[in-house]
């Protein structure tokens, strides 16, 4: 059997972990599952990293002192614009600095600490859409790139490594499906005293666009983070510096070539509406109006097209005539 | 300005006229655009379907389908607006000009003459609607009897001056939501969010159930009628329907002796 990983895998670590039933059950009683799926690998972002630049600390075979993975350690791989290690330090940095942080602004541990993500909470699936593989079309391009960066497969890798990052690496659908793994739980919710804003927000033109297919209308993140800032830093909605800050509202609306000819009027647009009387009343007595005349003007009609019809049946039995007939009898 | 006869016969049938080719052109604009307004809005309503994601797909999709949509939009609201005016031209040429003419042009007599128009409920729209709940209701044997625009056909007739309103309105605001956020506050969306949907809503119901089981439905007239279409109704959808008229029509040509009792 040839082994794909090869170019990452060194060590040989795919020789086991190709067995799909490599598993067992660790210290804390969750099962762990240790099978790799060489496939998905090769087309993740991570298929030029040998296995231990995340997974520090194996030594030998059974491994043992496994570290946890850590995202922002340094890797061995040289990042090409500054010559420095890579590293996923600065997401680590925004991620502090968000909303979501297990730590308050005075450094102390928020409520329900074990609510707030970390990388892989996000992150959990390696692959949404595959990288950019099929390159064969683009060798005339790539061919102008090898004039220069001519040495192995540089021009290729970064060719696809640009091309698949000019799009959302996630289809919106999948954004909204990271947040709503949080926000759309009800205990989570009522733990946090927030509203459901996955459901408000599908009931949008934005969110209604994104699951008829749209790839243009906005998701979570194109809202909730500032244009052009890190994505991971989310703030909440009343941090001046945040994208959903009462003054930055209209700006936001009005970024990425969306509502570009937008006054600041139209951030007084109500996103996450949850048609609560105390809180929404516009809506809520709007949207009891409608449905109320709704209601009466269909049921009412209907059910004189249903006297209609069943009189149909009956073209000589009026009242009258049936008490005339008893009497006659 | 229509010179066809307003009873005409073909293989031995009577045909009875209801609409003329200027109405009828009006009308079928109207139901192509409603329908496509309709195919078009409502898988966006109901985005969590798979069949509003198929309806959607089929028009073109998120970057095609919306165009559609305020295209058959513009047409709609574009024939209300000609309609409207056309009334107008009309009402200020036969009635307002006479009463110019007669020198008793005063507000009293204005309304008098609106109030006398074919499209406005009057005495006999009151009486056969009374008529009409006593028969449905077993109260009285007797049908009421029509003339050519019955308190149904009226009802709905108001019902779209309603609702292209209120619809027409909210989706002009959402469509230039860039714009309308110069001269309104953004809150504005929301209402008229509200306002387009439970609205569109309420017509696409009840143009489905009831609109519908009176135009095609209905035993007399299932599956199709021919009214909107070449302008002339069959004669037992003339007797059901506008008894009043059909007597009225039949007498003026002459033909008593052949008139058949309502059913």
């Amino acid at each position: 059997m040839v082994m794909s990983v090869s170019s990452a895998d060194e060590l040989n670590c795919v020789l086991c972990h190709k067995y799909k039933g490599l598993s067992r059950i660790d210290d804390k009683g969750d099962f762990r599952l240790y099978y790799i799926n060489e496939q998905l690998f090769e087309s993740s972002p991570h298929s030029k990293n040998s296995c231990l630049d995340c997974h520090e600390g194996i030594k030998e075979v059974p491994h043992k002192n496994v570290k946890e993975v850590d995202c922002s350690t340094e890797c061995h791989m040289t990042e090409p614009s500054s010559d420095t290690k890579f590293s996923h330090d600065s997401v680590k940095d925004a991620l502090a600095r968000s909303v979501h942080s297990k730590y308050d602004e005075n450094g102390n541990l928020k409520d329900y600490p074990e609510d707030y993500p970390t990388c892989k909470d996000c992150h959990e699936q390696p692959v949404y859409r595959p990288l950019n593989k099929d390159v064969s079309s683009k060798e005339r391009d790539i061919a102008r790139c090898k004039t220069c960066h001519s040495s192995g497969d540089f021009a290729k890798d970064m060719y696809k490594h640009m091309s698949t990052r000019l799009h959302k690496f996630r289809s919106p659908k999948e954004n909204i499906n990271v947040c709503a793994k949080c926000h759309a739980d009800k205990e989570f919710n009522r733990r946090h005293k927030l509203d459901d804003v996955v459901a408000s927000y599908n009931e949008t033109f934005h969110g209604k666009l994104i699951q008829l297919g749209s790839e243009k209308a906005p998701d979570c993140i194109d809202c909730h983070v500032v244009r052009g800032e890190n994505a991971h830093l989310i703030e909440a909605q009343d941090v001046e510096t945040s994208a959903v800050y009462k003054n930055n509202k209209a700006r936001t609306c009005r970024g990425s070539g969306c509502h570009e000819k937008a006054t600041d009027n139209i951030a007084g647009f109500q996103t996450h509406v949850t048609y609560e009387a105390e809180k929404y009343p516009l809506q809520f007595y709007m949207l009891a109006f409608f449905r109320i005349v709704l209601t009466v003007v269909l049921y009412a009609f209907l059910l004189i097209v249903f006297l209609e019809l069943l009189r149909r049946l009956f073209p000589h039995a009026t009242i009258p005539s049936v008490i005339k007939k008893r009497k006659e009898k | 300005m229509d010179k066809r006869p307003h009873i005409l016969v073909l293989n031995k049938k009577r045909y009875f006229q209801k609409f003329t080719v200027h109405q009828r052109v009006q009308s079928i604009i109207q139901i192509v655009s409603v329908i496509v307004l309709a195919l078009t809005g409502l898988p966006l309503r109901y985005a969590e379907y798979d069949w509003a994601k198929v309806l959607y797909a089929f028009f073109g999709g998120p970057d095609v389908t919306p165009n559609i949509h305020r295209a058959a939009g513009t047409i709609l609201v574009s024939v209300f607006i000609y309609h409207t005016i056309y009334w107008m031209i009309k009402f200020y040429k036969n009635h307002i000009c006479f009463l110019i003419d007669m020198k008793t042009l005063t507000v009293k007599n204005i309304i008098k003459e609106f109030l006398s128009q074919a499209m406005i409920m009057d005495k006999d729209d009151f009486k056969s609607i009374a008529d009409h709940f006593k028969y449905i209701l077993y109260i009285s044997n007797k049908p009421a009897q029509y003339g050519r625009i019955m308190w149904k056909d009226k009802f709905e007739y108001y019902a779209q001056y309603w609702g292209i309103t209120v619809i027409g309105l909210a989706g002009l605001a959402l469509w230039w939501r860039d714009e309308v956020s110069h001269i309104l506050p953004g809150i504005v969306f929301n209402a008229a969010y509200i306002m387009h949907s439970y609205e569109a809503l309420l017509a696409v119901l009840f143009l489905f159930f009831i609109h519908w089981y009176h135009e095609y439905y209905s035993p007399e007239k299932f599956p199709i009628p021919t009214g909107f279409f070449s302008g002339y109704v069959s004669e037992s959808q003339m007797i059901h329907e506008h008894y009043a008229r059909y007597v009225k029509l039949m007498t003026e040509a002459g033909l008593e002796s052949e008139i058949k009792p309502h059913h």
